[in-house]
């Protein structure tokens, strides 16, 4: 699975962390756990999760973090984001 | 690959959603004064002023009032677009307000020029909605069949604005010219199937998997769906153009009605049982009293239909006004007061405290509003449809009353309900 992750993402497949499965927590669940976890994120850092849907809501708050964010939506409607500082 | 998304200015201010939300307690309290000062007489035939009042303080005062403050909100969440001019909103809900005011001000005795005063507010409520909100819904990006089915609700809410309007004519002084019956059950069809049905199946499709992490519909499911509704909402008008001509055993109206099956058996038929079926079988049943609405809403969707093949069967008007009570109070608002016992604790976390999660503690969004208190809201909720029912059904006058007792305390309940969540801030 991380080979097709990383051609989404543009990414080498060594340099992505593993993915977070968010998809069984109830909505603002998966917010609340990458903000947390992305909050104090070092330059270097990635995270990558596997959410149950694309998570607009999310957005602003990691553009307001400095944070970059690229998203693949699934076809069964589930999305993957790579989360990174922005340099 | 997306990369980008909303900006903070996008995303709608918290006041927009909650001011329409918090005047949905109010449409209830109109339709209680009304069975609590006419009793009986308020639910014995629907061509009554006092029913009439009463249908569009529900479908105006809380269904439309709920769906178009919650259409602010999803539009740029779901769809990913946001509405142009979205202060304006503020405005809509005003001139919303003027014209149930007016509407009922005519229908309880008051002077033409209540309604004329209406049809201008309800107008231009709608214009100042549906163009700015039609325009963010056209140009998003997103393809989903949630999106489609918000499309087709606001088409469907353009036709019945207009259709209901034109035919309001007749209460200021004017002439509808046409086949009055016929115009009333195509409104009557589109609100409840196209504008109501279709925004409350594919809201479904997105929050149910996302708040209750029941399983999603299948794409190819949601799109027969979609397209059943369609030809449901489609069909009734070509009854339009044989209107007079039938010479036949049943009316342009009755074919009318039976042209909306397809439309009539996805929304209340086929998308209960769905639902209902994925929230039996999802991946992590937690306790949520806002899912007892959904099941009682979706449980009563079923009966729908049997009440409609009653009207259509049977003369007593007594079954046309069940029909409505049942699908208006019964099963649009009841999904709907669930709605709002989840998404306002939401939307109030999201805008007040999301902002501050990994720099500080936050409540979790399920503390931020008690079962105890959802629960007593459905309970009220619930036994204001019941006594209704027996209320219509028996025509006894002390009945009729108890409803609206009952609904009086299920607006109470939903108003320090809202108002509970809308006022936690952070400390």
């Amino acid at each position: 699975m991380n080979k097709s992750v990383s051609d989404h993402f543009n990414v080498v497949e060594n340099e992505l962390p593993g993915i977070i499965d968010l998809r069984g927590l109830e909505a603002p669940e998966p917010m609340q756990k990458i903000l947390q976890a992305c909050t104090q994120m070092g330059p270097d850092d990635k995270y990558l999760a596997h959410l149950p849907h694309v998570p607009n809501l999310l957005f602003p708050h990691l553009e307001a973090r400095g944070l970059h964010w690229q998203v693949h939506e699934k076809a069964d409607g589930s999305a993957l984001i790579l989360i990174r500082r922005k340099h | 690959m997306k990369t980008g998304g909303l900006s903070l200015d996008q995303a709608p201010p918290l006041s927009i959603p909650a001011s329409f939300f918090l005047t949905i307690p109010v449409g209830i309290i109109l339709a209680a004064c009304i069975m609590l000062a006419y009793g009986a007489v308020s639910l014995s035939n629907p061509w009554m002023p006092q029913t009439l009042t009463l249908a569009h303080a529900g479908t105006l005062g809380v269904l439309a009032m709920g769906m178009i403050g919650a259409l602010y909100q999803m539009t740029p969440v779901i769809a990913g677009s946001s509405v142009p001019f979205a202060r304006i909103a503020h405005f809509v809900h005003a001139m919303l307000l003027a014209g149930l005011g007016g509407f009922s001000w005519r229908w309880l005795g008051g002077p033409e020029f209540a309604m004329t005063a209406a049809i201008w507010c309800l107008s231009v409520a709608m214009l100042a909605f549906l163009l700015p909100l039609g325009w963010a819904l056209l140009r998003t990006p997103t393809k989903s069949e949630t999106v489609q089915g918000m499309r087709l609700a606001i088409v469907s809410l353009a036709t019945i604005t207009l259709i209901g309007l034109l035919m309001a004519q007749a209460y200021a002084g004017g002439i509808f010219p046409g086949n009055r019956m016929l115009w009333v059950q195509i409104h009557l069809t589109v609100a409840l199937l196209g504008w109501v049905g279709g925004l409350i199946m594919a809201v479904s499709w997105q929050v149910i998997p996302m708040f209750y992490l029941a399983s999603n519909v299948n794409k190819s499911t949601m799109r027969w769906m979609f397209g059943l509704l369609l030809a449901g909402l489609i069909l009734p008008l070509a009854s339009v153009l044989t209107a007079g001509e039938t010479g036949s055993y049943l009316s342009a109206n009755q074919l009318a009605a039976i042209a909306a099956l397809p439309a009539a058996l996805v929304i209340w038929l086929l998308h209960p049982a769905l639902i209902l079926r994925n929230i039996s079988q999802r991946k992590r049943k937690r306790s949520d009293a806002s899912l007892l609405f959904w099941k009682a809403g979706l449980g009563t969707a079923l009966l729908i239909i049997p009440i409609a093949v009653a009207v259509l069967m049977l003369p007593d008007p007594r079954w046309q006004v069940l029909f409505g009570w049942v699908a208006i109070w019964g099963w649009a608002s009841m999904i709907m007061h669930g709605m709002l016992s989840r998404i306002v604790p939401f939307l109030v976390w999201f805008h007040r405290y999301s902002a501050r999660v990994g720099f500080e503690p936050v409540p979790s969004m399920r503390s931020l509003l008690s079962q105890q208190r959802i629960k007593t809201g459905f309970i009220l909720h619930l036994s204001s449809v019941l006594v209704g029912v027996i209320a219509i059904l028996t025509q006894v006058d002390w009945l009729a009353r108890l409803t609206g007792l009952l609904l009086l305390a299920t607006a109470i309940s939903l108003g320090s309900m809202l108002l509970h969540v809308l006022k936690r801030n952070p400390a």
